[in-house]
C-alpha cells in the first residue's frame, strides 16, 4: 500500500484528504507544519506529497525548494483559482502539479495517478515511441500519428508535443516549455509560445475550440491528457 | 468611537480575507460531498451533485469579488489567441452548460491583448449568465473579430428569455444578485483594459453582450518570432 503525505493546516481539509485517500486504498500521514512535513517526508517515505502553499510557519515555496534538494517525490500543491502565479512558482520550484480548490475525490485521484506514473517510469530514458490516448510520437523518425494517420508538424511543433507526451497528464509552465522547446536562453516570449500552440491544436484536435487532449490552463501553462 | 468609512485598500484587504476565510469550508464541503457520493445509493446522488454544484458557485462568487477588487489596478495583459481563451472556457463551464450547443467563429489567427485568467472569467460569466437565463439546450453563440486596434468579442443568445434591458441594467450595476456581481465583475475587468462592455437586443430576437476590448500596444509581428531579440524577457534568467 502506497503513502501519502498531506501537508495542509486547515483540519476539516485535512481530514477530507485523510477519507477521501484512505478510501482509495492509500495510507495517509499528516503534517500541520513545514518543519513536521520536512521530518514526515524523510521518515515516511511517501508515494506522493499533497501541499498547501499556506502554512503557519514556512511558505509553501521555501517548503518545496528544501525538499526538492534531497527527494524526489511526486508534488502535487494545493491552490486557490486566482493564485496562478503561486502555482506556476510552486510549478518552476519542483512541484509537479496542482489542484484547484475546491476539487472533488475523482480530480484528487487522477492527479495522484498522473504523479505516481510518472514516479514509476524513467521518463528520458523510456521508450523512443510515445503513445498518449491517439497519439503515436516516434521520437527517432520525427514521426506522429493519430489513430494511425501520419499529420505533418513543423519542428517546433513536434518538439512542443514530444515533451508534453513525455510529461503525459502533468502540466507544463510556460517557462519549462519555453526553456526546454527554444534553450534555455530564449528571448521568446509567451505569445510565441501560445501562436504555436494554437497551430498544433488546430492540427491535432477534431475540433480546437473543444479540445479533448490538449488543454489550456490559464495563466499556468498546457497539459496533455491521457485519459 | 464608530467608524464611518473604509478606505479602498482596507476594503480590499477585508474582501481578500473573507475570501480566503471562505475558500477553505467551501472546499471542505465539496470535497466532503464526493466522498460521500461514492457511498450512497442512486437516489441520494442527485442531492449531494447539487451541494458540490452550488459550492462552486459560491466559489465562483468568491473568485468575482476577488477580480472585482483587483481588477482596479490590473495592468498586466499579454497576446493571447481567442480561440484559446475560448477553449479554456468552454472546457471550464462543461458542467453549467450541459451539452448545450454553443457556436463559436473566431479567426485561427485572432489574438487579444489581456490577462488571460481576467479573459477566461471575463468570457466564462458572459456564457454562463446567458445559459442561466435562458432554457435548457438552448444554443449559444459567441463570435470576435479584430476591428482596427481593438478585438470586437459578442456572446449572444436568441432566446427572448434573456433580456436586453435586464441584462444592460446588471452590467452597470455594480453590485446585487449573485449573476449581478458576475456582470459586474466582468464590466470591472474590462474596464480596466479602457474597454467596454454592452448589451444589447440582438437582431431577430434575444440579446447581445458587446465587448470592445482596444490593444494597450501594438499588435507584436509573429512571422518570425526569432527575429524579436530585442524584446525585453521575464522567460530569461
Amino acid at each position: 500500500m502506497e503513502t501519502v503525505l498531506v501537508v495542509e493546516d486547515e483540519s476539516g481539509m485535512r481530514r477530507f484528504l485523510h477519507d477521501a485517500l484512505s478510501t482509495a486504498g492509500f495510507t495517509v500521514v499528516e503534517a500541520h507544519t513545514a518543519a513536521l512535513a520536512e521530518q514526515l517526508a524523510n521518515e515516511a517515505r511517501p508515494a506522493a506529497i499533497l501541499m498547501d502553499l499556506g502554512l503557519p510557519d514556512a511558505d509553501g515555496i521555501s517548503l518545496l525548494r528544501r525538499l526538492r534538494a534531497w527527494c524526489a517525490t511526486p508534488v502535487i500543491v494545493l491552490s486557490a483559482r486566482h493564485r496562478e502565479d503561486d502555482k506556476v512558482m510552486a510549478l518552476d520550484a519542483g512541484a509537479d502539479d496542482y489542484l484547484t480548490k475546491p476539487f472533488s475525490t475523482s480530480e484528487l485521484l487522477a492527479r495522484i495517478r498522473v504523479a505516481l506514473r510518472h514516479a514509476h517510469k524513467l521518463t528520458f530514458t523510456s521508450n523512443p515511441v510515445l503513445t498518449v490516448g491517439p497519439f503515436r510520437i516516434d521520437q527517432t523518425r520525427h514521426e506522429v500519428t493519430i489513430d494511425g494517420t501520419l499529420i505533418h508538424l513543423t519542428p517546433i511543433e513536434f518538439k512542443l508535443l514530444a515533451l508534453l507526451a513525455r510529461h503525459a497528464g502533468k502540466v507544463l509552465t510556460h517557462r519549462q516549455l519555453l526553456q526546454e522547446v527554444w534553450g534555455p536562453l530564449n528571448n521568446h516570449q509567451t505569445h510565441h509560445l501560445r501562436v504555436h500552440m494554437a497551430a498544433l491544436r488546430r492540427k491535432i484536435e477534431q475540433d480546437s475550440r473543444w479540445p479533448r487532449w490538449l488543454t489550456t490552463e490559464a495563466g499556468v501553462g498546457y497539459r496533455l491528457r491521457d485519459e | 468611537m464608530t467608524r464611518t468609512s473604509w478606505s479602498a485598500e482596507e476594503l480590499r484587504t477585508l474582501l481578500s480575507t473573507v475570501s480566503h476565510d471562505l475558500r477553505t469550508p467551501l472546499s471542505v464541503i465539496t470535497g466532503r460531498a464526493s466522498v460521500l457520493r461514492a457511498t450512497v445509493r442512486e437516489e441520494h446522488r442527485r442531492d449531494l451533485d447539487t451541494i458540490v454544484h452550488e459550492a462552486q458557485r459560491l466559489s465562483r462568487t468568491l473568485e468575482n469579488l476577488l477580480a472585482i477588487t483587483e481588477a482596479r489596478d490590473a495592468t498586466s495583459r499579454e497576446w493571447v489567441p481567442v480561440e484559446e481563451l475560448v477553449g479554456g472556457v468552454l472546457a471550464r463551464l462543461e458542467s453549467s452548460l450541459e451539452g448545450r450547443p454553443v457556436e463559436v467563429s473566431v479567426p485561427d489567427d485572432l489574438l487579444a491583448h489581456i490577462d488571460p485568467v481576467r479573459g477566461e472569467l471575463l468570457l466564462a460569466n458572459l456564457l454562463d449568465h446567458a445559459a442561466t437565463h435562458t432554457p435548457v439546450g438552448a444554443p449559444l453563440e459567441l463570435s470576435a473579430t479584430r476591428n482596427g486596434r481593438a478585438v470586437a468579442i459578442e456572446v449572444s443568445s436568441k432566446s427572448p428569455e434573456l433580456r436586453a434591458a435586464h441584462a444592460q441594467a446588471q452590467v452597470t450595476q455594480r453590485a446585487g444578485r449573485a449573476d449581478g456581481l458576475a456582470l459586474a465583475a466582468c464590466q470591472t475587468i474590462i474596464t480596466a483594459y479602457g474597454g467596454t462592455l454592452e448589451a444589447s437586443e440582438r437582431v431577430g430576437g434575444g440579446t447581445v453582450f458587446h465587448i470592445h476590448l482596444p490593444d494597450g500596444e501594438a499588435l507584436p509581428d509573429l512571422a518570425d518570432p526569432g527575429a524579436l531579440t530585442e524584446m525585453p524577457s521575464k522567460e530569461v534568467d
